[in-house]
């Protein structure tokens, strides 16, 4: 690390060895090892890991690579002699004990974003103290500065670094953005007063300015395990060392050679820091929002993050090679001038160009009480079964939640109401997620994750497909669809399916006859809960893809059933409240500006619902998530089919909500030979103790072949796409006998026993029990099921 | 989440990322090398049976990252 510009420092030698080998050795452990870390974090979330699982996992990891970065820096510092090669280890070691003391801060574990920063803020200001009274009589000390002509260039160069966060980026919540600015503000401030207690005095001594950018980036870079233990790690990474770089040259601005100004430290590293820990929401970074094929915040942020140490390292350049004359620069005013010239360019590139606003997480309160809707058994004509159940369910929610909404209404605080499980949804906010687990009618509050806008909505991604051709549809042939349509003439008329995913192309030519919206009135045939757009669009196409498998004029198993809509999934991502919400609306739609509570038409609502979708821990969901709502559905006379899940074949990986329920009907997937797949979740379930056989029935679902947006097609695998064949199965049967509407024990019975026993080469390795956790009752056989319901009297 | 086994994404960043870690792990085998080069004034040349050597340490290496799949 020697100065190539510097003509007083000595030639190379081994002195410089150890500060020269522990920067190498710092640097490729943070990003071999933060590397290694998200993608291990990824296969965490991939296999729904739980939250304290991940949260203890990142921890011990971080702790691990403290370890072998902090030893060799105490051995080291302890046998250097020369006085500036033990300042620089003394400013490694200052950091790495910072980081040792927001270790602390991994506690709170996963989706706590708000209690780690408030664990984080607190750990920093003791630090703070106990560095600022040790190090009070450090020497020698730093003279102060004579001109704030660095400070000046410094917020210029901040604010340039800044406008692809801020044109890009959006905040959380208004409590999320300030505790995270003054955490960067604070951590700015450390960072400033590490350097100016150890590391400038020395560096004035030695004007080893280049390699004091490097050992105080190193220090930062150490600091980063305890900064960011929430997954923003990887683009603070690539950033926040190399802006620290940059700091130390600006920092000789105006001041002659006499001294440094460490308030440039000061600014460009925690605003910096402000910008990266608010304007993105680390928990996007994962692959699970990666729907569409674009890694949409993956793309943004570290293209951001490319941009940022690109120009770092070329003012960085420019500053060391000028430093001379940028040292006798007096003119401080028109520093200040063209600093807040771009501030105000920056505040229009934001509230033009970015995403105004803040968009914070939220809970979800469920209450310990739940309608009683055992009377409805009693209730023998579906519509007035249905009625009565939304009117009960309603009646409950209103009495109950009473005294919780009056009170938020009191404090001004903005809810959601829902019925259908007794529950609310508010902002996430550690002190108001206090007081309710003190309120005596509350159950259990989750997580809820939203996520932030994009800079841009991602166009929706056609398949690569144009037309169907018959032997496309050899999943159709597979459970004897295509003989039901052909020999007894039944095709799901009168039937309605409810389908909650990622939205419909409705204009799709094998949609476009069955989506009861067909004549442009979108009211109580869609709802999007994410934008609440007035018509149904699709992005991902994993919605057109299943809805053309139930009800598809070429590709689905009952064409001329009708569907309603619902857009649970936004980019891949859903949470309880809009699952929940989704599923209101299939039991009683609502106009487009409608309220749930008030204006739902139980006479509109579907009869069989597909649900290709799961709701993990990393969503926000428990094992008994959304249960009162499968429940009141199932009671409702609803049909609730669920998709297995595709974390196969291990044992018991049906383990997400709501294919666990024993009031869904879960459904696995085998291939074009009849095998099941690899994929396709097994049971037993054990997540809530149970032990419960799953999947109830197996259905085709690798490489189906299915609507896709922008009127193509494409093959899909995955359970997603077992399920639906399922669904389209149960619209025949009740479109062929509509005695059977809302008898769901009797649906059950007639799939179960009307499965073919499954004759696949891969056996049940998952307990030999019957029906298995493997097959279930065997594969879907449409022909048989609708016979047979053809025969119910 | 939905249930597609449509895994093409995440394992495309994935081999992103795992590119990203072989980059700076041969940049610093490199560094470390010239290095140590300079320092001995050593001949550059690469015995044979040196060749071996690290090329069967990479393959062992190779199938145990491998292995942590199944």
């Amino acid at each position: 690390m020697q100065d190539s510009n510097s003509t007083q420092n000595p030639p190379p030698n081994r002195s410089q060895l150890p500060a020269m080998l522990f920067t190498s050795w710092a640097v490729v452990s943070f990003f071999v090892a933060g590397s290694n870390f998200w993608v291990i974090r990824e296969i965490f979330n991939m296999e729904g890991a739980n939250p304290a699982a991940r949260g203890w996992t990142w921890g011990l990891l971080a702790l691990g690579l403290w370890f072998v970065v902090a030893v060799p820096a105490i051995i080291l510092s302890y046998w250097l002699r020369n006085s500036h090669h033990r300042a620089y280890f003394f400013t490694w070691l200052a950091a790495l004990l910072l980081t040792a003391i927001w270790l602390f801060a991994y506690l709170p574990g996963y989706s706590r974003d708000q209690a780690t920063s408030i664990l984080q803020l607190g750990l920093l200001i003791l630090f703070l103290i106990g560095f600022g009274f040790v190090t009070r009589r450090a020497s020698p000390p730093l003279p102060p500065a004579q001109s704030t002509i660095g400070v000046a260039v410094a917020i210029c160069i901040f604010i340039i670094l800044t406008l692809p966060w801020v044109i890009n980026g959006a905040y959380g919540s208004l409590l999320d953005t300030v505790l995270n600015g003054t955490l960067a503000t604070i951590y700015g401030l450390t960072i400033g007063l590490i350097a100016k207690r150890l590391l400038l005095p020395h560096v004035l001594k030695h004007r080893h300015f280049f390699s004091a950018g490097i050992v105080l980036g190193t220090a930062v870079l150490l600091t980063l395990l305890g900064l960011a233990p929430n997954g923003n790690f990887l683009p603070l990474l690539l950033t926040l060392p190399v802006i620290t770089w940059l700091a130390i040259p600006l920092a000789q601005l105006g001041q002659k050679e006499q001294t440094l100004d460490w308030r440039v430290i000061f600014v460009l590293v925690g605003w910096s820091a402000f910008d990266l820990l608010t304007l993105m929401d680390p928990d996007e970074l994962n692959l699970i929002t990666n729907l569409t094929g674009q890694a949409e915040t993956f793309a943004w942020v570290f293209s951001a993050a490319g941009i940022t140490s690109s120009l770092a390292i070329i003012f960085g350049a420019i500053a060391l090679s000028q430093r001379t004359r940028l040292a006798q620069w007096k003119n401080a005013l028109l520093g200040w001038g063209v600093a807040g010239l771009l501030t105000i360019g920056a505040l229009v590139a934001y509230f033009t160009l970015g995403q105004v606003g803040f968009y914070g997480e939220k809970l979800y309160v469920e209450l310990n009480t739940q309608a009683d809707l055992s009377a409805l058994a009693q209730i023998s004509d579906p519509l007035a079964r249905r009625q009565t159940a939304y009117q009960l369910l309603v009646t409950h929610a209103n009495t109950t939640q009473a005294e919780l909404r009056a009170t938020l209404t009191r404090f001004k605080i903005p809810y959601t109401a829902f019925y259908l499980s007794n529950a609310l949804e508010v902002p996430n906010n550690p002190f108001l997620r206090l007081w309710l687990q003190s309120r005596p009618e509350v159950a259990k509050i989750l997580p809820s994750p939203n996520l932030r806008p994009l800079p841009n909505i991602p166009a929706s991604v056609p398949g690569p497909f144009w037309k169907t051709q018959g032997e496309f549809v050899q999943n159709l042939s597979q459970i004897d669809a295509l003989r039901v349509h052909n020999e007894l003439g039944v095709r799901g008329a009168g039937v309605v399916l409810g389908e909650s995913d990622s939205g419909v192309q409705w204009t799709h030519p094998e949609l476009a006859d069955s989506y009861r919206g067909r004549d442009g009135n979108h009211n109580y045939n869609w709802y999007d809960p994410w934008f609440h757009s007035a018509a149904p669009f699709d992005i991902g196409g994993h919605g057109t893809h299943t809805t053309g498998t139930m009800a598809g004029n070429t590709v689905g198993v009952a064409p001329d059933a009708e569907f309603i809509a619902c857009a649970n999934l936004m980019r891949n991502l859903g949470n309880p409240g809009d699952y929940l919400t989704c599923m209101q609306f299939m039991l009683a739609p609502w106009n487009l500006a409608g309220d749930p509570l008030l204006d739902g038409k139980p006479e509109l609502g579907a009869n069989v619902l597909n649900n290709s979708w799961g709701c993990p821990a990393l969503e926000g969901c428990d094992p008994t998530a959304l249960l009162p709502a499968v429940r009141a559905l199932r009671a409702a006379g609803v049909f609730v089919v669920a998709s297995a899940g595709n974390s196969g074949p291990q044992c018991s990986t049906v383990s997400d909500p709501i294919a666990i329920f024993d009031e869904s009907f879960t459904v696995g997937a085998i291939d074009e030979d009849g095998n099941v797949t690899n994929f396709s979740s097994r049971g037993p379930v054990l997540v809530d103790g149970s032990g419960r056989i799953k999947p109830d029935i197996l259905a085709p679902g690798n490489d189906i072949f299915s609507a896709t947006p922008n009127d193509s097609y494409a093959r899909f695998p995955g359970t997603s796409m077992a399920g639906p064949h399922v669904a389209g199965v149960v619209a025949l049967m009740w479109s062929a006998n509509p005695h059977l509407i809302d008898n769901i024990d009797l649906t059950e019975q007639i799939l179960s026993e009307t499965a073919r026993p499954y004759t696949g080469e891969i056996p049940d390795s998952c307990g030999n029990t019957s029906p298995s956790n493997v097959s279930g009752y065997g594969v879907v056989d449409a022909y048989a099921a609708v016979k047979r319901a053809l025969e119910i009297k | 989440m939905n249930q597609s086994e449509d895994n093409e994404q995440w394992k495309s960043i994935l081999l992103l990322v795992g590119a990203g870690i072989g980059a700076v792990l041969g940049a610093g085998a490199a560094y470390l090398y010239t290095r140590q080069l300079e320092e001995t004034g050593a001949e550059r040349k690469l015995a044979p049976t040196d060749a071996m050597r690290i090329g069967s340490a990479i393959v062992a290496l190779l199938r145990q990252i491998a292995d942590l799949a199944s």
